[in-house]
């Protein structure tokens, strides 16, 4: 398991790249914009269908979205700094950003770009992510297998959704979806609807010729977001699956115009990070062999 | 009862996937496909969390956060299984889930400046939170209703006044930051791409025009 040196500062640096991503999302979300849409194209979503319409109604202004920004970043920031109460913060932290999330998807589709990242803010609190790297002066002592049960917890809430699109797929398609030019038809309709990018490469790979190789590319995304759950379990599983994994989020927006930004920061923070931990006698051998010819020499 | 071992766990989940891969659940539809797919959220499930607690060394750690990841894998999957965007963030993930072989179809905004230029108003970057497809697959939802409607016999004119109001909002947002050259007019535009979907080949059809009200 990639996880097995895990331990309270890797634990902590993890709760702070979760958080970070967060704290950058939500510092260049000019979500009280919003406000300046008609309240009535806004459909709730999530915790706002508990919101009675009078109460929407009336909030419904650049400042108090300000105040719901603001104060969302400054609980996101007491949780990542690990101020004193640091589990009761995160615990705020992911409730406003659920409420925050679940507004800006009022607005026509609900997409899925940072839920994975959701549900790993969701587990922080539950974890000991705070034993390091905290205002609060960290925890009691515990055994390294807890902090590489904390891994585990963020690798299986991220990964499971992955497993969920593979599985709708097969279930509601099989093997005849990676056959036609479905691959070509998404990659159509994506690059020429979605206009937060400009890229027009997806284009130049609609040409027939192309077709085998975008299906052989999605069968082979599709395994890997089935084998998601489990792509922690060994090294060479990790890297067969970032192999996979990460062209296609790189490639993605480049080709289709969608961009998964926080599942590519918290793939570097639980996998690809995680794979360069040595334990100390192994940092030890690889000084020792650095240091050696220097040794020689003098 | 006696709890069953990861392998058999495992072979499960392999079987299940493979009567998937074959496309025979997908033929036979309705509940057979339903059972399919929720036979291998469950068994995916399962494994998932007894291989976690598998790879720690001793059975007592992380006993808590085990449980905190079995509790979200349990909401992930009802998240599943309901199929209610409106749930969020229990939502589903059937994202490029289904085969989609015919015309590929969306809408295109074409904008008319003051100057007589005419560009691409691209709406999603009018307000950079509704990129992702937020707001352009609202609208296109909603000018998929008015046609609906209008096509029915029905009167669209709610719903055509509110998609009004917003391309009237985003469209003065983008005026306020380009006073010089603002927007006048915003064409609607459905466009169709047949396979195998040469951008050349799009048929273009005007939909609707919206005047947008000058910016005091």
């Amino acid at each position: 398991m990639i996880y097995a040196r895990a331990d309270a500062a890797r634990l902590a640096c993890a709760r702070v790249a979760i958080l970070l991503g967060w704290w950058v999302d939500v510092a260049l979300d000019p979500v009280p914009q919003l406000a300046l849409l008609p309240r009535a194209w806004f459909t709730p979503h999530g915790p706002w269908l508990l919101v009675p319409d009078a109460v929407l109604d009336a909030g419904w202004n650049p400042s108090s979205l300000l105040v719901l920004k603001l104060t969302t970043l400054a609980c996101v920031t007491l949780a990542l700094l690990g101020a004193p109460g640091p589990r009761i913060w995160a615990g705020v932290s992911a409730l406003l950003l659920t409420v925050l999330m679940a507004f800006v998807r009022g607005f026509g589709h609900a997409d899925h770009s940072q839920l994975q990242a959701l549900f790993a803010t969701f587990a922080l609190p539950f974890l000991p992510a705070w034993d390091a790297l905290s205002l609060s002066g960290g925890g009691r002592a515990r055994r390294a297998s807890d902090y590489a049960a904390g891994f585990v917890t963020l690798a299986l809430v991220f990964g499971f959704p992955y497993f969920l699109t593979g599985a709708y797929r097969l279930a509601h398609e099989g093997y005849a979806m990676f056959t036609g030019h479905s691959m070509q038809h998404f990659i159509a309709r994506d690059t020429l609807t979605l206009d937060d990018f400009d890229s027009t490469l997806g284009l130049a790979l609609l040409d027939p010729v192309w077709r085998p190789a975008l299906n052989l590319g999605f069968f082979a995304v599709t395994l890997a977001e089935l084998a998601a759950p489990w792509a922690y379990l060994r090294r060479t599983l990790t890297v067969a699956w970032l192999l996979l994994v990460v062209p296609f989020h790189l490639l993605a927006p480049v080709i289709m115009h969608v961009l998964f930004a926080h599942n590519l920061w918290l793939i570097v923070a639980l996998y690809v990070w995680p794979l360069t931990w040595r334990t100390r006698g192994q940092a030890l051998v690889a000084s020792e062999a650095s240091a050696s010819p220097t040794d020689r020499s003098s | 009862m006696r709890r069953p071992s990861t392998a058999s766990l495992a072979a499960a989940a392999l079987a299940v996937l493979l009567v998937n891969l074959t496309g025979l659940p997908a033929k036979l539809g309705g509940v057979t496909m339903f059972a399919a797919e929720l036979a291998l959220i469950l068994l995916g499930g399962a494994l998932a969390l007894r291989s976690g607690q598998a790879a720690l060394p001793d059975v007592a750690a992380g006993r808590v956060a085990l449980r905190v990841a079995t509790v979200l894998l349990i909401a992930i999957a009802v998240g599943q299984i309901g199929r209610d965007k409106r749930a969020f963030p229990l939502m589903p993930y059937a994202m490029y889930g289904r085969a989609a072989e015919g015309d590929a179809s969306f809408y295109e905004y074409r904008g008319r400046h003051r100057s007589g230029a005419q560009k691409r108003f691209r709406p999603s970057t009018v307000i950079a939170t509704l990129g992702r497809g937020r707001i352009v697959k609202g609208l296109a939802r909603k000018l998929d209703a008015i046609a609906a409607r209008a096509a029915a016999g029905g009167d669209p004119a709610g719903e055509l006044a509110l998609l009004r109001a917003t391309v009237g909002a985003l469209a003065a947002l983008y005026n306020r930051e380009h006073p010089r050259d603002p927007l006048t007019h915003v064409d609607v535009l459905r466009v169709e791409l047949p396979p195998p979907y040469k951008p050349g080949s799009a048929r273009r059809a005007r939909v609707m025009t919206l005047a947008v009200e000058p910016t005091p």
